[in-house]
């Protein structure tokens, strides 16, 4: 039960941090180099800014995950916008650069030391089930699930979603409709900014992060975002909260030194076997004849 | 179209002659006799830029000392000394390609090295190749030595001995008195691996039992589990090999699962300047081996420490980087002096005759190329690593126990 329960935990905020790869891959086909860096960035600058001016967690995170959402809109639309207009495979390198300018600049302005963000709840826990949790992972979960909602929300059910889905499926269409596809893509690229920056201040207020850990948080986002199914919002749910009891019983059964064969072994398993991920399997068993037979005799 | 190709020739010829020239000016200086370049690729930037940026000072202050009292005789002429510094980025190779460049283009003489095993041993090998003389510091002896097994001949290194510092944690321990229960956190890097097999090797023998022995990849985030279970095992003292991420994780986990343990040994992460700042006061009362504290009775000890300590923000290991850095560096200027040359062979001879007492401490070198510093241990008290035991294992200070940043 501990494990499982660990596992889920873990594994949300693994989601939470996989969310904006997710979106940006879904709908701008983009792959997105420099997720892990914006990740940091959104750790690093709130947590600079409450060491040194103090003030509410909250409110600091929300309004620095803004302000990153905003770079991001800019660079979008007049950097990598421009690039993916010409040429689609250039913005791979793009975001990697990207990615080298954001960690050198952390680099630059702070040091490479690590940081922390501090809340009431850092190193608090709480007792569920007779078992012992920290309330910034019970944080992770709710956001993870309340932004999986929110966003298929906003995708499914307004006006601005089904231009983003028009504009996803075939941007040359929706830009002859009279969709502002250059705007749509910023938007949704500053929306998944923002999203990851968050994450990085909850990461930052369980854990602890400098700016070379965005390669290790890239990685497992990615990780995440295959075994949930490309692009899927609630495959990135599952896919990380999978990911999370994996890693929990992988460590449990074969020790934590053997946590990243376990992990990326899996990630090949489901890149040969189930390239469309895990979540396309809930559809599946849905639809499978012997569930419609239970069904049916129901 | 005609523009295009005027630019590209122009841009060819700038990218080919720039370079060119510039080095061919440093080697005629040096050739001409109007300085000695000493080289060193340091990591200024990336995670191990602290060590870099403090060596970097120690290096500076022995050649400023130098120069001020009128440089280095060489075949009768008076020279300055200059130093060369590239930044490596805290990455091996690019050290390595670096100190060719400094030898090479640049007309370094000699070289200081970088620190930390992963980068100066690619630079000790790079060294070797070019046959000039290398220091090496802040990279523990065994790890060194062990990676070259028929023998360094050009690369000669100043630091503890890891199996000496092994012993301090267990010696430290006695001091407060515990159940001599101890769980081990060590990760997978190289010097994970190394000091967590050297710590289970010594645990017996100081009367000492490993209760718990977690291993676990670099970048390790989630520790609820191995905490549940060290703690679990009854121990009361925890050594950790980590990066400085890592380590605070590790002492999140712990303050949030309630557990304080009479002693907590942070080695690596424990030594990162400020640490218990960058913890939140988590670290306040870790402690960590040294090779630098107020109290040792070193050479100069009060004069580092009134000119670099407001400067680095504290007492620590950073300003024991300046020492070391200072040492070496002088160690290399005086074989250079005695050497009254800037031949390969002649310093390298004269290093091997080293002798002597200098801000580090005694220096002089066993056929291994290495002169073994002690380590100490010392705790994190607010801005400061206080010295709580010396090499003999007597202590100094009073230990503060059980962790004061996990009460």
């Amino acid at each position: 039960m501990s494990i499982l329960l660990q596992g889920i935990l873990l594994g949300s905020l693994y989601a939470l941090a996989s969310q904006g790869l997710s979106i940006v891959f879904g709908v701008l086909k983009l792959v997105n180099l420099a997720h892990g860096a914006i990740l940091v960035a959104g750790a690093i600058l709130t947590s600079m800014y409450l060491s040194q001016h103090g003030g509410n967690s909250f409110v600091v995170i929300v309004l620095i995950s803004l302000a990153i959402g905003i770079v991001a809109y800019v660079v979008q639309a007049y950097l990598l916008g421009p690039i993916m207009n010409r040429r689609a495979e250039a913005t791979i390198p793009a975001t990697f650069a990207i990615a080298i300018a954001i960690q050198s600049l952390l680099l630059y302005s702070f040091g490479s030391d690590p940081r922390v963000i501090n809340t009431y709840f850092s190193t608090s826990n709480i007792k569920f089930l007779g078992q012992s949790i920290r309330i910034s992972l019970v944080v992770s979960l709710v956001l993870a699930v309340l932004f999986t909602i929110a966003i298929s929300l906003l995708l499914n059910r307004t006006r601005f979603g089904a231009e983003v889905q028009a504009a996803a499926a075939d941007p040359v269409a929706a830009g002859l409709n009279g969709i502002n596809v250059r705007h749509t893509y910023a938007l949704v690229f500053a929306g998944a900014a923002i999203i990851t920056s968050i994450a990085g201040a909850i990461i930052d207020i369980t854990f602890a992060i400098d700016p070379t850990s965005g390669l290790g948080w890239l990685v497992r986002s990615f990780t995440v975002v295959v075994l949930g199914g490309l692009g899927s919002i609630y495959g990135t749910l599952i896919g990380g909260i999978f990911l999370g009891i994996v890693e929990a019983w992988g460590a449990k059964i074969f020790g934590p030194q053997y946590r990243d064969l376990v992990v990326f072994g899996l990630f090949v398993l489901v890149l040969v076997l189930r390239p469309e991920g895990l979540a396309s399997l809930v559809g599946e068993i849905k639809n499978s004849s012997w569930l419609r037979k239970v069904n049916k005799n129901a | 179209m005609k523009i295009n190709k005027m630019k590209t020739a122009l841009t060819a010829a700038l990218v080919l002659v720039v370079p060119v020239t510039t080095g061919i000016g440093q080697l005629n200086a040096n050739a001409a006799g109007g300085s000695i370049t000493i080289g060193t690729s340091l990591p200024l930037t990336g995670p191990l830029s602290a060590f870099g940026t403090s060596l970097r000072l120690g290096y500076q202050q022995a050649i400023d000392e130098v120069n001020a009292a009128g440089g280095i005789k060489v075949s009768g002429a008076s020279k300055k000394v200059i130093l060369a510094v590239q930044d490596n980025a805290s990455d091996g190779n690019k050290a390595s390609t670096q100190v060719k460049d400094l030898v090479l283009k640049k007309g370094a003489v000699a070289l200081l090295g970088p620190a930390t095993p992963p980068i100066s041993i690619p630079v000790s090998v790079a060294a070797e190749q070019l046959r000039v003389p290398l220091i090496n510091t802040i990279t523990p002896v065994r790890a060194w030595q062990g990676a070259n097994k028929a023998g360094w001949k050009y690369s000669w290194d100043v630091f503890f001995d890891e199996l000496q510092m092994t012993q301090t944690e267990y010696q430290a321990s006695d001091l407060i008195g515990t159940n001599k229960k101890v769980a081990l956190f060590t990760d997978q890097e190289e010097d994970g691996v190394v000091m967590g097999g050297l710590w289970a090797a010594q645990a017996p023998k100081s009367g000492y039992t490993i209760a718990y022995h977690a291993q676990f990849p670099v970048g390790n985030t989630n520790f609820t589990d191995q905490v549940k279970a060290a703690q679990a095992s009854g121990a009361e003292v925890v050594i950790a090999q980590v990066i400085p991420p890592d380590g605070i994780s590790l002492l999140r986990e712990m303050k949030a699962q309630g557990w304080t343990p009479k002693a907590v040994y942070l080695e690596k992460a424990g030594n990162t300047g400020g640490y218990p700042k960058l913890s939140n006061g988590l670290a306040e009362g870790v402690m960590a081996a040294n090779w630098f504290a107020k109290g040792m009775g070193l050479p100069q000890e009060a004069a580092f420490i009134s000119k670099y300590s407001a400067q680095l923000g504290g007492v620590d290991s950073d300003l024991g980087c300046v020492v070391y850095g200072y040492t070496i560096a002088k160690v290399l200027l005086n074989a250079i002096a005695a050497a009254g040359s800037t031949s390969a062979a002649a310093v390298n001879a004269k290093i091997a005759t080293t002798k002597g007492a200098f801000p580090a401490g005694n220096v002089s070198f066993d056929k291994l190329h290495t002169s073994y510093m002690p380590a100490v241990q010392t705790q994190w008290k607010g801005t400061d690593q206080i010295l709580v035991m010396t090499p003999a294992g007597k202590a100094v200070n009073p230990i503060l126990n059980p962790v004061p940043g996990l009460k």
